[in-house]
């Protein structure tokens, strides 16, 4: 643990793990906290504007989050990815979804305070220090906003502040310690930002195109939690070997595969799930839980000089998840739930041949 | 073109770059505790303004009042305040422009948590740096502290040899202050130096220590003027002396020092002169006429000098000196045969005299 609390001079904070991980823990994490401070404003059913939020602060998010990890705290890529993911949503909630500004603003403060959130939680991994102190105060002071001020506003303005304040407690660190001195990196530093792009439409590829296309977006989305503990796994294994990790996570997600398949039915009869998309839960719950073993190769193939690799893996997952239920479907309209099993399949097989092709070499 | 591609680029890397020293350490904690905070305290007023305007509907104000707040932030980040409130002005300069009063409330939160307890217990402070350790011991000490001009001189000198730009200017500045004398011969180094930027320091610092030296010769020829008798004698060696400090400190220009010079042997002068046999004013004396150049004349001093044998070594050296610039080699020679034993003692290894190598070479003829 000194050693991460004590990275080189010029070096870096890097927690591949915790970052690839962080990626589907953390909007999963804000999704729920989210649901919760609506609730708590007494709203109920703003589910999908709440997605959006965090579907655009992922997107602009991680590419900063994986900057700043390869090369310290920078002002002025933070300071661009907060400000377009809030004006974004800003813009999506005021114009397309025809919000007020009392509504809209609050929940474009909230995607940018999201992205801080997830660039500060990134250096807090690397650099070791836990977030909680910063995550439990936001929280607090999240919850009394919403419970206060009420409404959509109050709603979105909770989420806003809890994510600033928790963003901030967990980025001020790495903004006094002496980092961020150049590193020598090829073409300059666009290449973690392609990699944290491509990680983004990774975690969103999958939802996103299938609430495009009209398919069944809650049975896809819930069956992301079956990942959940073997992410946080991964998340908290930083010194384990990818392979032997990606062989304990296989053999842990069979079995909470296996009990997802067990309570199956239980969303269905909660009402979340629809009866007829049972079984495109069952494919997409199949489906997650290579998503860990996924997780733990690219978070190998991340923590090399490079990131070409690594931005590969996780653009193909990106383009099957996006594309290969509408192929399926295009092929025989019965085998589109099938996209959901397949794209993680076929992406953990590949970020599988590109390590053990670097290996062998 | 490869070739003056690189010659480009570390023509460039050369070039003095602008802005704060980027090698100077970013303290974490120590020192510095209250900077930033009146900056912190004046955005923190102006977005509590830009709640109320957002709260009284006024959206238009409120995101005036913010855009005002922002272009603030460039001045208030020149001052570069150090430690955790600076580091938190710092990330609230990244994060304002697109959080607004969030951020405050994010600033305000850390400001209260503080420093993590880890980052606290384990890794900072940062390494204390050794030639600021010296430095402020060097500080602390005082004038009167008890440390040797020699030690002194060292001292300084390894921080001009190592330390970054801020630690230098520091290092001269202690070797120029007036209650250290001996802080003229690191002046004088200085003026040498590889680094530019240490040789115009010390070209700054140097008609300060030059009025002040003559200004010492100035104070002893005011007292030697109205004395007589034995405080007479005493009060006129005590100008020569400091006539001599003068001259060759190094600091002087040529002119000026060769004023000085010969003010002072005409003082030695007549010192020898009245007490007979005064070799110390003899010696002097020589040494003198032998730096303005008047060799027949220095020889005369130092051999009398010599031939008293009480002005030690160095009237040796200098008269041999002396005879070398005459290009007599046979009296050199001699005199090199006649003082053998003393000057096998001054030449043996170790002895770090200023004519050591050049006896070591006599006697081995």
């Amino acid at each position: 643990m000194s050693a991460a609390l004590n990275p080189p001079q010029g070096e870096s904070p890097m927690a591949p793990g915790a970052l690839v991980a962080g990626a589907w823990l953390g909007p999963a994490l804000a999704a729920l906290a989210g649901l919760a401070l609506l609730r708590l404003a007494g709203i109920s059913g703003e589910f999908l504007g709440l997605l959006i939020i965090i579907g655009l602060s992922l997107l602009a998010g991680a590419p900063a989050a994986l900057l700043a990890a390869r090369r310290g705290l920078q002002g002025l890529p933070l300071g661009l990815a907060m400000g377009g993911a809030g004006l974004a949503a800003f813009l999506q909630l005021h114009l397309v979804d025809r919000l007020g500004l009392a509504e809209a603003v609050p929940g474009g403060l909230a995607a940018a305070a999201l992205v801080l959130l997830w660039t500060g939680l990134t250096l807090a991994a690397g650099f070791g220090l836990p977030p909680l102190a910063g995550l439990a105060a936001g929280l607090l002071a999240g919850g009394l906003l919403a419970w206060g001020l009420g409404g959509l506003a109050g709603g979105f303005g909770g989420l806003a502040l809890a994510a600033a304040i928790a963003g901030f407690v967990a980025t001020v660190p790495a903004a006094a310690l002496p980092l961020g001195l150049p590193r020598r990196l090829p073409r300059g530093g666009t290449d973690p930002v392609l990699a944290g792009l491509a990680l983004a439409l990774a975690v969103l590829a999958g939802p996103l195109s299938t609430y495009l296309l009209g398919g069944p977006l809650m049975a896809v989305t819930l069956a992301l939690l079956v990942a959940l503990p073997g992410l946080v796994f991964v998340a908290l294994a930083r010194d384990l070997a990818p392979l032997p990790l990606a062989t304990r996570l296989l053999g842990l997600q069979a079995m909470a595969v296996v009990l997802g398949l067990v309570i199956g039915s239980a969303p269905a009869a909660a009402g979340l799930v629809a009866a007829d998309s049972l079984p495109a839960y069952r494919l997409a719950l199949l489906g997650a839980g290579f998503l860990p073993a996924f997780a733990a190769l690219l978070a190998a193939l991340l923590a090399r000089e490079a990131p070409g690799a690594a931005t590969l893996a996780a653009g193909l997952l990106a383009a099957l998840s996006a594309g290969l239920g509408p192929l399926l479907g295009w092929v025989d309209p019965r085998l589109s739930d099938h996209g959901a099993l397949l794209a993680p399949l076929l992406a953990t097989g590949f970020a599988f041949w590109l390590l053990a092709r670097e290996q062998d070499a | 073109m490869a070739v003056s591609a690189e010659r480009r680029h570390q023509e460039r890397r050369a070039r003095p770059r602008p802005g704060p020293d980027r090698r100077a350490p970013r303290g974490l904690l120590p020192g510095g505790e209250g900077q930033g905070l009146p900056a912190l305290a004046g955005l923190g007023l102006a977005q509590a303004l830009v709640v109320l305007a957002m709260l009284a509907g006024w959206w238009a104000l409120a995101l005036g009042l913010h855009l005002l707040g922002c272009l603030a932030l460039p001045s208030l980040l020149r001052q570069r305040p150090p430690g955790w409130p600076g580091a938190v002005l710092r990330l609230l300069a990244m994060t304002l422009p697109a959080l607004g009063p969030l951020a405050m409330l994010g600033a305000l939160a850390a400001l209260a948590i503080g420093l993590p307890r880890r980052l606290r217990d384990v890794a900072p402070p940062l390494p204390e740096d050794p030639l600021d350790a010296r430095l402020d011991a060097i500080a602390a000490a005082g004038p009167g502290g008890g440390l040797p001009d020699g030690l002194l001189l060292e001292s300084l000198g390894d921080v001009l040899r190592w330390g970054h730009a801020r630690q230098k200017a520091r290092a001269l500045d202690l070797a120029a202050e007036p209650s250290r004398p001996g802080g003229a011969a690191l002046l004088r180094l200085a003026l040498s130096d590889p680094d530019p930027a240490v040789r115009a320091r010390a070209e700054a610092l140097r008609p300060g220590v030059e009025l002040r030296l003559l200004e010492a010769a100035a104070e002893c020829r005011a007292a030697a003027r109205g004395q007589s008798g034995a405080a007479a004698i005493a009060a006129q060696r005590a100008l020569a002396r400091a006539l001599d400090r003068a001259a060759g400190s190094g600091l002087l220009d040529a002119p000026r020092a060769d004023a000085c010079r010969a003010e002072a042997a005409g003082l030695w002068q007549a010192l020898a002169e009245a007490s007979g046999a005064d070799a110390e004013a003899e010696a002097a004396l020589g040494r003198e006429l032998l730096a303005l150049g008047d060799l027949p004349a220095a020889r005369l001093a130092l051999e009398a000098a010599v031939t008293r044998g009480a002005a030690g070594t160095a009237a040796l050296g200098w008269l041999a000196e002396c005879l070398f610039r005459a290009r007599d080699f046979a009296a050199l020679e001699a005199l090199v045969a006649r003082w053998r034993p003393v000057l096998e003692a001054e030449a043996q290894e170790g002895t770090a005299g200023p004519h050591a190598g050049a006896w070591r070479l006599w006697l081995a003829r």
